[in-house]
């Protein structure tokens, strides 16, 4: 008991550093004891630099600190550093006013009193004046440092759309939602996640389109966030989403500014969290995860085309390997008789069940995407030759495999890789296993199944308290239009009416006079 | 009513889940599919049951080959035969010589030889595993074989290594009118239920590579045996007056006077239409009326048909008469049975009439050999064709 006690006031102590005695919280108005806490709280890292400037006709002594890398070195010389040094103050003057007023070029500029202020915008790359005598202290904007250019995402590729990415920063991000949304109504409201990592993480979604419940909901679940460091827009995902048990995504990530611009005007939060490139999109439905933007910026007929092949992909990932142990193994009646006897040959010799054939194949496939995925990607490519080989040729050849499992192993795995949003291709293809499992047990009573289940899953499944499975179940007749096909531009005025948005207008046809 | 307890349907479920299962599978290159079936008679009979040959043609896939791989030399099936009184059992004393579990779901022909056809039960006995066998397909065809059926099965065609699915082609195959439409097992279980007459195609063997497809086997309804058969020429008498025929030529004399003036018409359309005239059923008059149309091929008449259409009309409007009225006389006194699908006409149009007559149909006072059957025919040639008059023409 008493242990248990020690251990927990241990741990409630390591996992607040500032309560330790050995600095004061208050800034002082002593110069060199006002650095020395501060050193002490940052425990004097190699990178914070500290230069100390003597100036004007009384000699004061002020101190500029920053941490380098994590500035804009061009803003901290040329607009802080040389103004300052170059600075001629009148003797009586108020230094810190002065240099607050008159000398420091930068726009981002404020005044704090607190320790955990400076060591905070310190450590996010600002830049701090100590003035001695007082003790106030000036934070300049400064952050800056190494950045990634904007460049095309690589995990979603588009024909017909920006070459634009979502990068690492979070404020190049804001940047890049903004620059398509001028609306003064698009709202950033700033969380801060990581007990240690002090992440910034914005929720952004337009006042006066979005229901304000969401909003509140979003922000209530976000506060609940206790965690020291959020690895990236992930681990947010999996600290609100409704449900930790179900296969499928319920919020989706994108790296692509377009598609959080599209989600923002529907009427749905996008979350963005510094120092990852994904932003979240929720609330999100069964059907909105297999579209693309494609359909979008196609004309209407390739549109929903390339939307019923995304949808009979998914139906082949998921099926295809079950469907084929289950008549295999159960049904051979349901083929043609041409097509049994061809199966029938190739499978001629083969020492495996069906079951075991296909499961084999799929597991292979996933060892070589998983190694694929891993390796270098100059020896990437060697993965598809010895790939190919091993699974293509020698499994036929040695017999182990039949060819026509050969089909349809490449046939799922090319398949799943058609769903847009790569967390929807990975739930689909584990998806699969359950499938062949239950082929492999019940035939196809077993894939109906499981089919059920999965049904009664997804109708139960909320995102953010959206039902997953809106527009079927509740049917909204009018969503239908934007679902399975994707009608003509002129005829999705409305915003999606499940998100019950208090602006439903998205686009008006204006007459126009001759 | 019974009503389970929330308790009780654990292991209700359970069971749901234990009882099918993966011990009944048996993979696909484990089963021997059949995929034609024949029954004989056997040489040897005892005194009172008919002895039965039953022989099933079973699929060697490795024979047939994937589209890549050749199937090699092998053969691609395998005959297996036993002979017994009981299809039944005969069925299953077949599994003492297959190694392989026996398929009967993609089994697509069923030929009988015609001996069989013709001893009174055994046909329909026999049919009886066909018919109601879980695992039997409605669709499959039957056909009667001239001879022994099980030699069928043994014919090597050129281009299909499985003689069975030589012959499911050769009965679908439409492209001549002296052939019946290919007789699925689910039409022929309805007509036994209903006691209706109708026709089986019938097969011969040619040669040693190919079969004949030609004329009809006639089943009687009342007589419950196949009374005998129809030649092709006669076949495709009854297609007219049924309207079965879709493709194939007529010979026909275009002047009388010349015995060699000889011309060939090739269908494009034949309709026709059945009317009862009367109520009589001592005399039952029937109307059918046919609309044949065609086209000229070939010609040897000196006559022009580019001037003279109409006698050609004229002559295929007779030969059809001439060949439609033979066929009705063969079908009314040789067969005695009502080949032409009058039963099911009277059955669908003129119930109560037929109720009352069903019984002495085509047996019996056999009201069918009693009823006169009117033939009006209207041909019509529409073209003169690739005849070389045609070129004629467009020389001048």
């Amino acid at each position: 008991m008493n242990k248990r006690s020690k251990f927990k006031s241990e741990n409630s102590k390591a996992s607040s550093p500032q309560q330790d005695d050995s600095f004061t919280i208050e800034i002082g108005t002593n110069l060199d004891k006002n650095l020395t806490s501060l050193k002490t709280m940052l425990g004097e890292p190699t990178d914070l630099i500290i230069r100390e400037i003597t100036i004007g006709p009384n000699q004061e002594k002020i101190a500029m600190i920053y941490m380098s890398g994590m500035t804009d070195n061009q803003l901290v010389h040329n607009n802080i550093l040389k103004t300052v040094l170059s600075s001629q103050p009148q003797a009586d003057a108020d230094l810190l006013d002065y240099f607050y007023q008159e000398i420091i070029a930068i726009a981002d500029i404020t005044k704090t009193n607190s320790l955990d202020d400076v060591s905070y915008a310190i450590l996010s790359g600002d830049t701090a004046i100590y003035v001695d005598g007082t003790n106030t202290v000036l934070l300049m904007g400064t952050a800056g440092g190494e950045d990634r250019a904007v460049e095309e995402p690589q995990s979603e590729r588009l024909i017909r759309g920006p070459r634009a990415g979502f990068i690492e920063n979070i404020g190049t991000n804001l940047s890049l939602i903004r620059q398509d949304i001028k609306d003064p109504n698009l709202r950033f409201k700033t969380h801060e996640i990581g007990r240690r990592s002090k992440q910034k993480l914005v929720v952004s979604y337009i006042e006066g389109i979005i229901h304000p419940d969401l909003v509140d909901e979003i922000n209530r679940r976000l506060a609940s966030i206790d965690t020291d460091y959020a690895v990236s827009s992930g681990e947010v995902e999996q600290w609100i989403q409704d449900s930790f048990l179900s296969p499928f995504p319920q919020l989706v990530d994108t790296e692509r500014p377009d598609r959080a611009v599209e989600a923002l005007l529907k009427g749905k939060v996008v979350i963005l969290v510094d120092g990852t490139p994904f932003v979240l999109i929720t609330p999100v439905t069964l059907t909105e995860t297999f579209h693309s933007l494609e359909d979008d910026n196609q004309r209407w007929i390739v549109g929903t085309s390339l939307r019923f092949l995304r949808y009979l992909s998914a139906f082949i990932a998921i099926f295809l390997p079950s469907l084929y142990i289950a008549i295999v193994s159960y049904h051979p009646e349901m083929l043609p008789a041409k097509l049994v006897f061809s199966i029938a040959a190739a499978r001629e010799g083969v020492p495996f069940p069906a079951f075991v054939e296909a499961l084999m194949m799929a597991i292979t496939f996933e060892i070589l995407h998983e190694a694929g995925v891993r390796l270098p990607k100059i020896i990437g490519a060697t993965i598809g030759i010895v790939g190919g080989l091993v699974i293509g040729e020698s499994a036929v050849s040695a017999g182990i495999v039949s060819p026509i499992m050969v089909i349809i192993t490449a046939l799922t795995a090319i398949a799943s890789f058609t769903a847009p949003h790569y967390s929807m291709a990975i739930s689909l293809r584990l998806l699969r296993f359950t499938f062949m499992i239950a082929a492999a047990f019940l035939g196809l009573y077993g894939i109906i199944l499981v089919y059920i289940m999965v049904n009664i899953h997804i109708v139960n499944l909320k995102s953010v308290g959206i039902p997953y499975s809106v527009p079927f179940a509740p049917v909204i007749g009018k969503d239908w239009k934007d679902m399975i096909i994707r009608a003509p531009l002129m005829m999705l005025m409305k915003r999606p009416a499940y998100l019950n948005t208090k602006d439903d207008t998205a686009a008006k046809k204006r007459r126009q006079s001759k | 009513m019974f009503i389970p307890k929330r308790g009780s349907l654990v292991p209700l479920f359970c069971a749901l889940l234990l009882l099918t299962g993966c011990w009944d599978s048996v993979e696909v290159e484990e089963r021997a599919f059949i995929y034609g079936a024949t029954v004989d008679l056997s040489d040897q009979q005892t005194e009172q049951n008919q002895q039965l040959i039953l022989t099933d043609q079973v699929v060697v896939p490795s024979g047939i080959g994937t589209s890549t791989t050749e199937g090699g030399q092998e053969q691609a099936y395998r005959n297996i035969s036993i002979t017994g009184e009981n299809i039944n059992h005969m069925n299953t004393q077949l599994s003492k010589k297959a190694n392989r579990t026996l398929f009967a779901q993609h089994l697509e022909v069923l030929i009988f030889s015609e001996e069989v056809t013709k001893q009174p039960e055994v046909f329909e006995n026999s049919l009886d595993v066909f018919t109601r066998g879980q695992e039997m397909r409605r669709g499959m065809k039957v056909a009667v074989a001239n001879g022994k059926a099980s030699a069928l099965l043994d014919i090597k065609p050129e281009h299909i290594k499985l003689p069975s699915q030589y012959i499911e082609t050769l009965l679908e195959n439409q492209r001549s009118s002296e052939v019946a439409k290919p007789l699925r097992l689910d039409d022929l279980h309805k007509y036994l239920f209903l006691d209706f007459s109708f026709v089986i195609p019938y097969l011969s063997i040619s040669d040693d590579k190919n079969i004949e497809h030609n004329g009809v086997a006639v089943f009687n309804g009342n007589e419950r045996v196949v009374v005998g058969r129809l030649d092709g020429e006669l076949t495709k008498g009854r297609n007219f007056l049924t309207g079965e025929a879709e493709f194939g030529t007529m010979m026909i004399p275009v002047d009388d006077s010349k015995s060699d003036s000889k011309s060939v018409v090739q269908f494009t359309e034949v309709n026709s239409d059945l009317q009862l005239v009367n109520n009589d059923k001592n005399n039952l008059q029937f109307e059918i009326k046919m609309d044949v149309a065609g086209n000229i091929t070939e010609t040897s008449s000196k006559t022009n048909p580019f001037e003279n259409l109409d006698t050609y009309s004229k002559a295929l409007e007779k030969s059809i008469k001439q060949l439609t009225e033979r066929t009705i006389e063969q079908a009314q006194n040789e067969l005695q049975t009502d080949i032409f699908k009058l039963n099911v006409y009277l059955r669908g149009n003129h119930y109560k009439l037929w109720q009352s007559i069903k019984d002495d149909w085509d047996t019996g006072e056999n009201y069918f050999s009693k009823s006169d059957i009117d033939v009006k025919v209207n041909g019509t040639v529409e073209h003169s064709g690739n005849t070389i008059y045609s070129t004629d023409k467009e020389q001048n």
